[in-house]
């Protein structure tokens, strides 16, 4: 454990009054956090043990990545202090923003922290009551998503003190946990409810599906705001006069935000104030003391499942159906390895629990986004030199290059990584060779379906005049992905450990690489009106992946990362 | 003759523990070479080392004339291995994870569904060639391993604990499969902790203890020269410095 754990264990145990109230055995709340806080900075020996020893560095260079990710996540956030009338609606839009971040953190990263399945061996079977249990898995993830949490909130704690003096700032940072602790029990009891509903054994093919579903209704309600904001009105109006305003959690914080400061009292703030801290409390007592019981006997039988027997099936005579998959490997490799490779990570990245949850959900972001563009197309200016529909679409393609490197980001990792062994007893020449096939099943099937859809969308609502924006705007996003995973996957597909739960977010380490799409579209929109320059530019960008790829290809077993 | 295996002053370190000291053994074509040795004492290392797991050891490794450190991948091709750990990537199907298996190891697509087919068939998972493994028990698992080691008809086949997980039958068919791999002239290397077995497949028992080769021959040879009865008693008498009769009076005595 580094400093920053011990702080935190520390901290978190010192409710001791609350514990005593709420039946949870302290010892063994302590013993739980302990462990898991040492385990989340550890990652296991691969082969050979090579990293034996050296687990003495404090915080990893992926947590920093993440917090740095998370900073400015957090700087993109002090857009909501420039709308609005008042501070209340400022706040109530930065508060809005932030429980929506730490909702999609938490259903994306730290799912395998709420739904540890190891804890059915391990833990479940000791004596230990399910609100211990349930109390040591909540403050585990608490301190988690504090580390993530910090160095977001770190600018809007500024900026407000900067507007509003520095007696704001103890009020923010509390309502901030609360709306952490919020987060986090919002979630918690989606998937007990889930559990409740379903059967634990169909729970782990269903909670991917969900996920993505839970995202893309986040992200639609929260589509309303910047709507309201981009009204001309809006910017001078104050949140307080939309009706219902009172049942929207975010403005309860802000509003009670504001009372703590000594600004604005009013019998409405001090019922936001009372909504503010009594609704997280409840909700703790609702997950730990009404739903854990249950909760706990069902995760024990997510694993317990597995022991029913698969029934033989009579085995299907005759040839070998070539699946779809195969036909787009034999299509887009070459060699036996790089084959292998593509065939081999397609099915993982369809199968694979932990890839699903920490992948599928970025999927919710470009639907939502692409019907968002599509339908608000008309309020953009328009492509110089085009037509109204090319910008729009050329934005989809764009920001679906964020799901191409949150696949790419989580290609290495996966629970089974000692199952990788089979990578290094065969005999593979080039190691880059499988990391190659690997990628292009990547881009095929988390890029290449939207690329075709929007292309022929373009196409039947627009004409072939559009054709050589889309294509350029498609190859730069396959450069794109290409160059990330150049630099980021030095790893054979599924081969390592996730970093623990320290390790940081993929999301935002994902959303940290947005700059380059961003960049590529910025100079794409300047240049679209000159279409001879498009031509140019789009047998220049057809080249490169293909060069990269010969690169990847070549990286040999001492190029690879531990 | 040439041996197919030949390991000379091999010495491996992880950090300053010095886990291989200075091993060296020939190994005939054709032998069942039974690999023992109490827990940690560097089996596993050596095991790693022979199909290239591990490549920063000092010494020599050839095989069948290959240095394996100069062209790992012709020494990976010739050898077979079942690991010990029972993990792979269990939410793929057998037929899809031996198809994998035989294209790493450069098998056509017909060939692997050919005798991945017959050598399920064979341990009787003909019928559960296309469901995903992570329903199955660890002996259907251990079974699929066995065939993915065993798929490019490799010389010479490395067990780590093979029969673990097995029912009595798979056991039976296993031992039988190594011996008849021997007598058509397949190398095997098998490592376990099971005696019994140990003592009936192997043709020549290596014990090591503590990084050190500390007997080597038949099991005759080894009766005779400790004058034991079983090689659970050979391995006791070489490996133990304390009797076990004391170590497990210690357990006992820890409660009170």
């Amino acid at each position: 454990m580094n400093f920053i754990d011990k702080f935190f264990l520390w901290l978190v145990l010192l409710p001791t009054a609350v514990y005593r109230k709420l039946n949870v055995d302290q010892n063994q709340l302590k013993a739980v956090l302990t462990a898991k806080l040492t385990m989340d900075n550890r990652r296991p020996a691969s082969f050979g043990g090579r990293n034996r020893g050296k687990e003495k560095k404090d915080i990893s260079k992926a947590t920093l990545f993440t917090m740095g990710g998370a900073l400015m996540m957090g700087l993109i956030m002090l857009f909501t202090f420039s709308a609005g009338a008042d501070m209340v609606t400022k706040l109530s839009l930065y508060l809005s923003m932030f429980i929506f971040m730490i909702c999609i953190t938490l259903i994306t990263d730290f799912t395998s922290v709420l739904i540890d399945v190891r804890d059915n061996l391990i833990i479940l079977p000791k004596p230990i009551s399910d609100v211990t249990f349930v109390t040591a898995r909540l403050l585990h993830i608490t301190i988690r998503t504090i580390m993530v949490v910090a160095p977001m909130t770190l600018p809007g704690c500024i900026t407000a003190a900067i507007m509003q003096g520095p007696a704001i700032i103890l009020p923010f940072v509390l309502m901030i946990l609360l709306m952490t602790l919020l987060g986090i029990f919002f979630i918690n009891a989606i998937y007990i409810l889930i559990l409740k509903i379903t059967t634990p054994v169909k729970f782990q093919s269903v909670i991917g599906s969900i996920q993505i579903g839970f995202v893309i209704l986040m992200m639609a309600a929260y589509q309303l705001l910047p709507k309201m904001m981009q009204s001309s009105t809006f910017a001078n109006a104050s949140i307080t006069d939309i009706p219902f305003m009172q049942f929207y959690p975010p403005f309860w914080f802000a509003d009670a935000c504001m009372l703590l400061s000594g600004k604005g009292f009013s019998p409405e703030s001090m019922m936001s104030l009372v909504l503010s801290i009594i609704i997280p409390l409840l909700s703790i007592w609702l997950v730990v003391r009404v739903f854990a019981p249950s909760f706990n006997r069902k995760l024990g039988m997510i694993t317990g499942g597995t022991s029913e027997q698969s029934a033989p099936v009579k085995r299907l005579d005759g040839s070998r159906k070539i699946s779809l998959l195969e036909r787009m490997a034999g299509f887009l490799t070459k060699s036996g390895a790089e084959h292998a490779g593509f065939i081999f990570a397609g099915r993982m990245m369809g199968r694979s629990r932990d890839f699903k949850m920490k992948v599928y959900p970025s999927i919710g972001y470009i639907v939502v986004f692409g019907f968002m563009m599509f339908f608000q197309g008309h309020s953009f200016s328009v492509l110089p030199g085009s037509s109204k529909l090319a910008l729009p679409l050329l934005m989809i393609i764009y920001i679906s290059s964020m799901l191409l490197s949150t696949a790419m980001l989580q290609l290495p990792y996966t629970d089974k990584f000692k199952a990788s062994w089979m990578f290094f007893v065969t005999p593979i020449s080039k190691p880059g060779l499988i990391i190659s096939g690997a990628v292009k099943c990547v881009m095929a099937l988390f890029f290449v379906p939207l690329a075709l859809a929007l292309i022929v969308l373009g196409l039947v609502l627009q004409g072939p005049s559009i054709l050589p924006n889309l294509l350029l705007g498609c190859l730069n996003v396959l450069v794109i992905g290409s160059v990330i995973a150049y630099i980021m996957v030095k790893q054979l597909p599924f081969s390592s450990a996730q970093e623990g739960a320290a390790g940081g977010s993929t999301f935002i380490r994902s959303m940290l690489l947005l700059i380059l799409p961003v960049a590529f579209g910025l100079v794409q929109y300047f240049l679209s009106g000159f279409q001879w320059v498009i031509l140019l530019l789009l047998l220049v960008t057809a080249v490169i992946p293909w060069l990269v790829f010969d690169e990847i290809k070549k990286r040999d077993w001492n190029q690879l990362k531990e | 003759m040439e041996p197919i295996i030949r390991i000379q002053n091999l010495n491996k370190f992880y950090g300053s523990k010095h886990v291989l000291k200075n091993i060296s053994i020939d190994i005939e074509p054709g032998q069942v070479i039974g690999y023992i040795g109490p827990n940690g004492a560097g089996k596993s290392t050596t095991v790693k080392i022979l199909v290239g797991l591990l490549s920063d050891f000092t010494g020599d490794v050839f095989v069948k004339g290959i240095d394996i450190r100069k062209n790992p991948l012709a020494v990976k091709s010739l050898i077979g291995f079942v690991p010990e750990m029972a993990e792979l990537y269990d939410v793929l199907t057998p037929n899809e994870f031996l198809s994998l298996m035989g294209s790493l190891y450069g098998l056509s697509q017909e060939v692997v569904a050919e005798r991945a087919g017959r050598m399920l068939d064979a341990f009787g998972m003909g019928g559960n060639m296309d469901q995903r493994m992570d329903t199955f028990s660890k002996g259907m698992k251990q079974k699929v391993l066995i065939t993915s080691g065993l798929l490019h008809n490799p010389e010479i086949i490395i067990l780590d604990e093979p029969l673990s997980g097995l029912d009595a039958n798979s056991v039976i068919i296993v031992k039988e499969l190594i011996d008849k791999m021997a007598k058509s002239g397949k190398t095997i290397f098998y490592c376990s902790h099971m005696m019994d077995v140990v003592e009936k497949v192997s043709d020549r028992i290596i014990l090591i203890d503590e990084g050190k080769v500390v007997a080597d021959g038949s099991f005759e040879e080894l009766r005779q020269m400790q004058d034991k009865d079983s090689l659970e008693a050979i391995f006791a008498g070489l490996t133990s410095t304390q009797s076990m009769h004391d170590a497990s009076d210690k357990l006992m005595n820890a409660f009170d």
